[in-house]
């Protein structure tokens, strides 16, 4: 049986290792960035979902990273006697409590800025969705390559994975297997180009796919915390 | 490590002692089910090391420790509690435990990360001795630990394995592994060379002979005359076992005419097993 001090505690260490690490402070002030210079254009409705989007991914990319960083971090998780999916489950719902208010407060004041009449909670909700995909693959990978390569690879993929597959296979159309290899790497991976494209126009093989890679992201971390030998390189 | 075999029971404090690179943390990790024997079995209480059911069992205190700097001690021990305790009175009282056992109600409150070693240590231990259901692994954990309060850690080690618990302590300080240990396991390069009750080692006595220089060639001599002689800086120390005397050794070396500058009887050390 799962004691529920346990997955309380999960929650709490993880809301514990995001916000008493620089990284995702910074990250959440360049999010702040971000939804400043929005607010002051005016923007449209789909540009404030894209900018919702945006800050939620960055913030939810390098919060997760954290989360089973080698050093104490996976030590922790390893140490504790648990079912499998108590530890990454209740640690990527910590750091999603650190990423949701942000997301919903900078949500809000791009709506109100939008003189369009942008809504609030489409975009907040498929923002958050997405952040816990990026985030449980994010927190999967971090063990084996660090925090920082893994921050700085959600990161990457959420800044540049807001271009959909056609914009990339007209930038890529003289590199005919390379464009091959992106345009299929475009499709499969959680990119924020299908969050965009499900807030835009419903259907479930979006969400469908953002559902699969967070399950795939959380089995992979619980993966690392099973059997014997843990990385035990640790990071600042 | 490669054929290194022994079996303990609650109640005992075994020392772990070895020159670096003999195993101990080896030893230590594999009983943790850290690391997984490549061939051979450890168990523990019953279970295979690493199995939930042995982990259960198990608390780890290594050398450096490994906790979270971002948390203060007192929220690190909450956390550990939290998953041994089923209701909230039980976390509060493991916690508070574990704060008197590691000797931390001075700076529990403070960031992990402004701690000192020793506090880190002391940390490390309560958390061990938190998470222990019946086996305590500590790792050179006393090291960096001001003299008063290793004495106090170590009343606390004494009564944990008193309550029909095991304590299995690695460390190269000597003082602290004959002062707490039932009984010592010398390692060296992954084997166990010596496996010996501290209470018998201690009784037994060494005769320590100072040679004069002229009479140092003859050290050869000695060693081989007397079992278990090693040298010394300068001269020989002879165990005083089998019931040979000083008198004897004395006209031992009169007869061979080895001169003899100065004789001193001790106790057996525990750096007599390490350093034949």
């Amino acid at each position: 049986m799962v004691s529920l001090l346990a997955a309380k505690a999960e929650v709490v260490f993880g809301v514990q290792l995001v916000t008493r690490h620089r990284a995702p402070r910074l990250a959440a002030l360049l999010g702040l960035g971000i939804a400043a210079l929005a607010a002051a254009s005016e923007p449209s409705p789909e540009r404030v979902a894209r900018v919702v989007l945006l800050i939620a991914g960055t913030l939810a990319a390098v919060s997760a990273s954290r989360l089973l960083s080698p050093g104490p971090a996976l030590a922790a998780a390893r140490i504790v006697v648990a079912p499998w999916w108590l530890v990454p489950t209740g640690r990527l719902a910590g750091a999603l409590c650190v990423v949701a208010p942000v997301t919903a407060g900078m949500g809000l004041a791009l709506a109100t800025a939008s003189s369009q009449g942008a809504p609030v909670l489409g975009p907040v909700a498929v923002a958050l969705a997405y952040s816990a995909c990026v985030a449980a693959c994010t927190m999967a990978v971090a063990p084996w390559w660090g925090a920082s390569a893994a921050a700085s690879v959600g990161f990457l993929g959420v800044w540049f994975g807001v271009a959909p597959p056609s914009a990339m296979a007209a930038l890529f159309a003289g590199w005919l297997p390379f464009q091959r290899v992106v345009i299929w790497l475009w499709n499969v991976l959680p990119l924020p180009w299908r969050a965009t494209r499900w807030f835009a126009s419903g259907g479930w093989g979006d969400p469908l796919l953002l559902a699969a890679w967070t399950l795939i992201g959380l089995g992979v971390a619980a993966m690392h915390l099973a059997g014997p030998g843990r990385p035990r390189r640790a990071e600042s | 490590m490669e054929g290194c075999s022994f079996a303990a029971e609650r109640g005992e404090i075994i020392g772990v002692v070895g020159p670096n690179g003999a195993g101990k943390t080896t030893l230590m990790r594999l009983l943790a089910g850290e690391i997984a024997p490549t061939s051979g079995a450890v168990t523990v209480a019953g279970f295979r090391a690493g199995t939930p059911e042995a982990r259960r069992t198990v608390g780890l205190a290594e050398d450096p420790p490994l906790a979270p700097p971002e948390l203060t001690g007192l929220e690190w021990l909450t956390y550990l509690a939290s998953h041994r305790a089923r209701t909230p009175p039980q976390r509060v009282a493991l916690v508070r435990w574990a704060i008197e056992f590691g000797v931390l109600a001075e700076f529990a409150g403070r960031r992990i990360g402004e701690y000192s070693r020793g506090m880190a240590q002391r940390l490390a231990l309560a958390a061990a001795a938190l998470l222990a259901g019946g086996v305590l692994l500590l790792d050179e954990v006393l090291a960096g630990v001001d003299p008063i309060v290793a004495r106090t850690l170590r009343g606390a080690i004494a009564s944990f394995a008193a309550s029909e618990r095991l304590v299995v302590l690695a460390s190269h300080d000597l003082g602290t592994v004959e002062r707490l240990a039932t009984r010592v396991l010398v390692l060296s390069r992954g084997h166990v060379v010596s496996d010996v009750s501290t209470a018998a080692l201690l009784k037994e006595r060494v005769a320590e002979l100072s040679l004069n220089g002229g009479a140092m060639g003859r050290i050869e001599w000695l060693l081989t005359r007397y079992a278990g002689a090693a040298r010394t800086g300068d001269g020989i120390a002879i165990p005083l076992t089998h019931g040979l005397t000083l008198e004897e050794i004395l006209a031992t070396c009169r007869v061979e005419r080895i001169p003899v500058a100065a004789t001193r009887v001790r106790y057996r050390a525990l750096e007599d097993l390490l350093v034949p």
